[in-house]
């Protein structure tokens, strides 16, 4: 076939395609006498048109991608009409993301039951099998009207199953579609799981797996509860080994409604129960969950380390006492939860009691929907049954198949990272710059108390390396123009190895020391492809360099024979190799787009973990490997840690692994200012919580609230609070990115810009109460961003990445087109700051290439200057005379007629985002950027 | 920079990677849920987004907007292409013991819908589609990867829209036939 065959085809077919079928063959015979192969082509083609589905190619690729990730694990087999047992497998019902749950008609008690299949794969683990068997027998003792009943667990003809009570209704989670539940409605359904749990508790069946989709009320408001003691089965034996692996792909399932010991793998009981409920009715009340996150390891660290929100700021008709109750099931430390699921029940029911004349009254989005939909639904079954549970067999559950212990090493300020571990992992080097400096600490793993090592040198200490008999630290330091340095494991006798190179490691036997030519901070800071290995005898002095293309950050195996390194490979990919010490060969071990960083071999050279973002964020991740070849013997998969950003990994000879979690987030604060004498006073407070990443926030013309946005949450959503913080509610509520909201000058509206409505972002507005959304543009163009009001209220400004600002002249309706601002054709990509209360001058600020600096520019003039300020987030201060804006960590005053310049206060090391000052000048609010890295590790076996 | 950018170079796939990975993930996880299908960004809203966050809120002048579509589904092909393999060998080795893979693959077109390995396979039939009509490729290419509707695929490529809608017609029937064939 040539172009030009194919060209005469696609006439061909685009002819025939618009006649008649019956009369197609006859003209194509004419059409094609002299040109057999084109002929057939075309009938090809016309065939596939009509054979094609409608549907094929019908929705984008990311869809398809994204729908085979969920459904990886879905057994295809189709089992519909077999018998297995004494079951005849009706449809499947419960066709979600893993699997099958199938209706069925018990054939010996003429009854109708759900019966769950298991995974094939789940066959292939005898003691699992025996487990399963054992534990399932177990529950089906329970016998509680809240709990559905287990009939039967067996096998037949090799497929496992499992035979429920057939329960007709709605999980919670398909009732969540519809938004928080009517409070009422929400102490109903508490009592009854509470009293499931009570009566499982008392058996001595944890569930372990308490989450919406476990749970199904039926039409007449009874609720059931699945699946007790059954996640157990999934949790490997001791004899199963270490086993970090969680599911691949790792798309988060239900982590998000599992206890801080769960996640940390510590033993689990009922008070672990109570917990996950809490997360499910504090769902089931906001709408939200408590601990949440883009990734798995964002997650596990938001339960294992951060307080939920406050219900009440998201459900403000919540009572006191119910969101007492909640808090109390939320607690991280088990002892100061409800300690029984009967103590519990009794709380909720006394809600009950106190409330329910003020509940009934309590206005919700839309009263009385639970009940009477779920009634209006019963005609149609929609059991999706225990999906989870059969999934988790499937597929693994995370954390709970983990015998991993998590413990949190370090608790500082600022950043503690490049954790080394000793051999026997009871005492660990980092390095922290909490003094100002970088310096080396040593601490005892568990102990609280950190020795600076370096104390006494006055330059950068940093990357330790402790020697594998533990007597000798080798570290970079950049005292008297900077190299390679030892010292004793106390810090004494520090003496020069190098002058040049970073991020030492040793050889197994302590004789030689790994290093690489080049320095980095994180993978995608790096430019060049320069770095090399070079290793050192240290006995003699001698070196030699590696022979690979760009190396970096070595780790030398644990027999010696090959170092790990990561590499930008073809592309400005980064990699991961291995290469020979004395064969040489690097050999690859990742090749593909995520960054791939920060190899480790572990203890037995068996396997090589590395840090990558192929999930999403970086996170650990294992390969087994061969370690005198560095052949690979399977596919990467994840080890998910809980954190939401892992960083500097390093292991000891026992197994246990120390890393660094790092955070990074925006939050609000305000200090008080004195604008007479041009200080500020006292210490910033935090406003709000820090669940929030606040970039950009708005006041009300009163002062008395402000609007934020939550930049890189999972929903990127609007919020309103009270200028102090309380009262937080969602002002949108949406999958779509809402960001840099500006309440207008008369308070009734707020802009904002967000990618609703189409996938580009353009700037709408919504009134405070949330009603009423708008969208102002309907540009195409890549990025529109940040809003600001004209004083009047009658014209919008917003940033374009492509062209000069631009003005909307707001009309009573329809969408506008935004004309550029004159004069300022030269500053494409300003980004404007509120207008000021008085005149006309704006203030930006502008990145011409060389850093970010002020921008001024008169409206009526239409007149742009640049005075030469470096600074970003310039805010007029009220008596528009002045500008507050941020350099770094240091917040400036500006004043452009005397063109000088000087600091209020500095959050250094955090940086500020933006800044505003009070009508009344006398505080100033300011989100900053807080980095924080807390090392943690973790212990392998049990 | 900008020049990586405009070129659509490996660096801009670097920087693109994660935003499209969260993406696919965002999404995989509400198809999980049983969630409504869900809505997802567009393969351009998601190139700015990976953009906005590398210059850290910097500007950037595109050549031209048509431009930055076709580097952003370009992209996209890219990244989605690298998962399907990554994933779908692994996939494809489970599946032996319960289907023959070319029944399998029968089955999936039967009911409408891709898998990876479907997904790899209609890549390199676009390659060889590309050989003999740039153009319908580039159509599949900006539809399907890039995620743009018939109307802005003919601003991007400066053709009418009953051309479009003639390519696709065309790119479809072909890569259908394409990948009965393979199977």
């Amino acid at each position: 076939m040539t172009p030009e065959q194919h060209r005469r085809a696609g006439e061909l077919f685009d002819q025939l395609c618009e006649i008649a079928e019956p009369q197609r063959n006859a003209y194509l015979e004419a059409a094609c006498a002299s040109d057999p192969e084109v002929r057939r082509h075309v009938a090809a083609l016309l065939a596939a048109e009509s054979r094609a589905p409608r549907d094929f190619l019908g929705e984008p690729a990311i869809h398809v991608a994204a729908r085979q990730l969920a459904a990886k694990s879905t057994d295809s087999s189709e089992l519909t009409g077999a018998i297995i047992g004494n079951y005849r497998l009706g449809p499947p019902i419960g066709a979600g993301g893993m699997g099958t749950v199938h209706e069925a008609h018990d054939i010996r008690l003429n009854r109708r039951v759900a019966v769950k299949i298991l995974p094939s794969m789940f066959a292939a683990h005898p003691d699992r099998v025996e487990r399963f068997q054992r534990e399932a027998r177990a529950a089906s003792l329970l016998n509680h009207p809240n709990i559905v009943s287990i009939y039967d667990a067996d096998q037949s003809a090799g497929q496992y199953y499992i035979a429920t009570e057939f329960v007709e209704g709605r999980t919670l989670r398909q009732m969540l579609h519809g938004g928080p539940l009517d409070l009422k409605d929400v102490l109903e359904i508490a009592v009854q799981i509470a009293s499931a749990l009570g009566a499982a508790h008392e058996a001595g069946i944890v569930h372990r797996d308490i989450k919406p989709e476990n749970v199904m009320v039926r039409p007449d408001g009874f609720v059931k509860v699945l699946d007790f003691g059954l996640a157990k089965l999934t949790e490997p034996r001791d004899s199963d080994g270490p086993n970090l692996e969680t599911r691949p792909g790792q798309v988060a399932g239900t982590l998000q409604y599992l206890s801080p010991e769960q996640v940390l793998g510590k033993p689990t009981g009922p008070r672990s129960d109570l917990f996950s409920l809490g997360t499910l009715l504090y769902e089931l009340t906001t709408g939200v969950r408590p601990f949440d996150g883009p990734t798995d390891g964002a997650v596990f660290e938001a339960i294992v380390n951060r307080l939920p929100v406050q219900p009440s700021s998201l459900r403000p008709s919540l009572q006191r006492e119910f969101e007492e109750v909640l808090l109390r099931t939320l607690e991280k430390d088990p002892e100061l939860r409800f300690q029984t699921a009967v103590d519990l029940r009794s709380a909720l029911r006394r809600l009950m009691r106190a409330s329910s004349p003020a509940a009934a009254s309590v206005p919700t989005a839309k009263p009385g929907r639970l009940l009477p939909v779920a009634l209006a639904l019963s005609g149609a079954v929609v059991a999706a049954l225990a999906i989870g549970w059969w999934a988790s067999l499937a597929a693994r559950r995370p954390l709970l198949s983990l015998p991993v212990r998590f413990e949190r090493l370090t608790d500082g300020p600022g950043e503690e990272i490049f954790p080394s571990l000793s051999a026997d992992g009871k005492q660990f080097l980092y390095s922290s710059a909490v003094r100002g400096k970088w310096d080396i600490y040593l601490q005892r793993t568990g102990g609280a108390t950190a020795v600076n090592l370096t104390a006494e040198s006055k330059d950068d200490d940093t990357q330790p390396s402790l020697s594998p008999d533990g007597t000798r630290i080798a570290f970079r330091s950049e005292r008297d123009g900077g190299g390679i340095f030892l010292m004793e494991a106390t810090g004494e006798n520090p003496t020069r190895l190098t002058r040049e190179g970073y991020l030492p490691a040793w050889s197994p036997d302590g004789k030689r020391l790994v290093y690489s030519s080049v320095n980095f901070i994180i993978p995608s800071s790096r430019l060049a492809p320069v770095s090399r290995l070079h290793v050192l005898q240290l006995a003699t002095g001698a070196e030699r360099v590696l022979d690979t293309a760009d190396a970096i950050q070595p780790n030398w195996s644990p027999h010696g024979y090959r170092i790990a390194y990561w590499g930008m490979a073809s592309g400005g990919r980064r990699d991961i190799f291995t290469v020979g010490v004395d064969s040489g060969n690097p050999t690859a071990v990742t090749h593909d787009a995520p960054t791939d960083w920060n190899p480790v071999w572990s203890p037995d050279g068996g396997a090589l973990y590395f840090i990558s973002d192929r999930g999403g964020s970086m996170n650990l991740w294992r390969v087994p490997i061969d370690e005198r070849t560095g052949r690979t013997l399977g596919e990467p998969v994840p080890v998910t840690v809980p954190a939401d950003s892992v960083e500097y990994l390093n292991f000891s000879q026992t197994g246990s692994f120390a890393f660094a979690q790092s955070r990074q987030r925006n939050n609000l604060f305000a200090v008080h200012y004195n604008p007479a004498r041009q200080t500020v006073t006292g210490e910033p407070e935090s406003i709000g919580n820090s669940a929030h990443d606040v970039t950009v926030f708005s006041f009300s013309p009163d002062e008395s609230q402000l609007v934020h946005d939550d930049v890189g949450a999972v929903t990127e959503d609007l919020w309103i609070m009270n200028r102090d913080g309380t009262a937080k509610r969602r002002l949108t509520s949406d999958p779509f990115r809402d960001r840099s909201p500006a309440w207008s000058p008369h308070g009734d509206q707020i802009a904002f810009f967000s990618d609703r409505g189409g996938g580009m972002y353009n700037v709408w507005t919504i009134r405070p109460d949330g009603s009423d959304p708008r969208q102002l543009t309907a540009v195409t163009s890549p990025v529109i961003n940040r809003p600001v009001w004209s004083a009047d209220g009658t014209r919008i400004l917003v940033t374009r990445h492509q062209g000069p600002p631009a003005i909307i002249d707001l009309k009573p309706q329809g969408t506008v087109e935004p004309h550029s601002l004159p004069g300022l054709d030269a500053y494409p990509g300003a980004i404007f700051s509120p207008w000021p209360s008085h005149g006309d001058l704006l203030v930006a600020e502008w990145n011409g290439g060389s850093g970010w600096e002020l921008l001024f520019y008169d409206v009526s003039r239409r007149v742009a200057h640049l005075p030469g300020v470096k600074g970003r987030r310039p805010e007029w201060m009220p008596d528009s005379r002045q500008v507050v804006f941020g350099r770094g960590g240091k917040c400036m005053l500006y004043d452009p007629d005397s063109r000088r310049e000087s600091e209020l206060f500095s959050v250094a090391p955090n940086t500020l985002y933006s800044i505003h000052p009070s009508r009344d000048a006398r505080r100033i609010y300011f989100s900053q950027t807080i980095r924080d890295a807390d090392l943690w590790i973790g212990h392998m076996g049990n | 920079m900008l020049k990586a950018w405009r070129d659509g170079d490996a660096s801009a796939l670097d920087s693109l990677t994660p935003v499209v990975y969260a993406e696919l993930h965002r999404l995989a996880r509400r198809y999980m849920a049983d969630e409504r299908a869900g809505h997802v960004l567009q393969p351009s809203a998601l190139v700015n987004e990976a953009f906005a966050r590398l210059m850290h809120d910097a500007p950037v002048e595109w050549e031209s907007r048509s431009h930055f579509f076709a580097v952003s589904a370009r992209l996209m092909r890219q990244i989605l292409i690298d998962f399907a393999r990554a994933q779908s060998t692994r996939k494809r080795g489970e599946r032996v013991e319960h289907l023959d893979a070319a029944q399998a693959r029968n089955l999936a077109l039967d009911g409408g819908s891709l898998d990876l390995a479907d997904l790899v396979t209609l890549h390199e039939a676009l390659n060889r589609l590309a050989a003999l009509d740039a153009r319908q490729a580039q159509v599949v290419e900006l539809r399907f990867f890039g995620g743009l509707d018939n109307k802005e695929i003919a601003a991007v490529l400066d053709v009418s829209e009953p051309t479009v809608v003639r390519d696709w017609r065309m790119a479809r029937a072909w890569l259908y036939d394409a990948l009965q064939a393979g199977a």
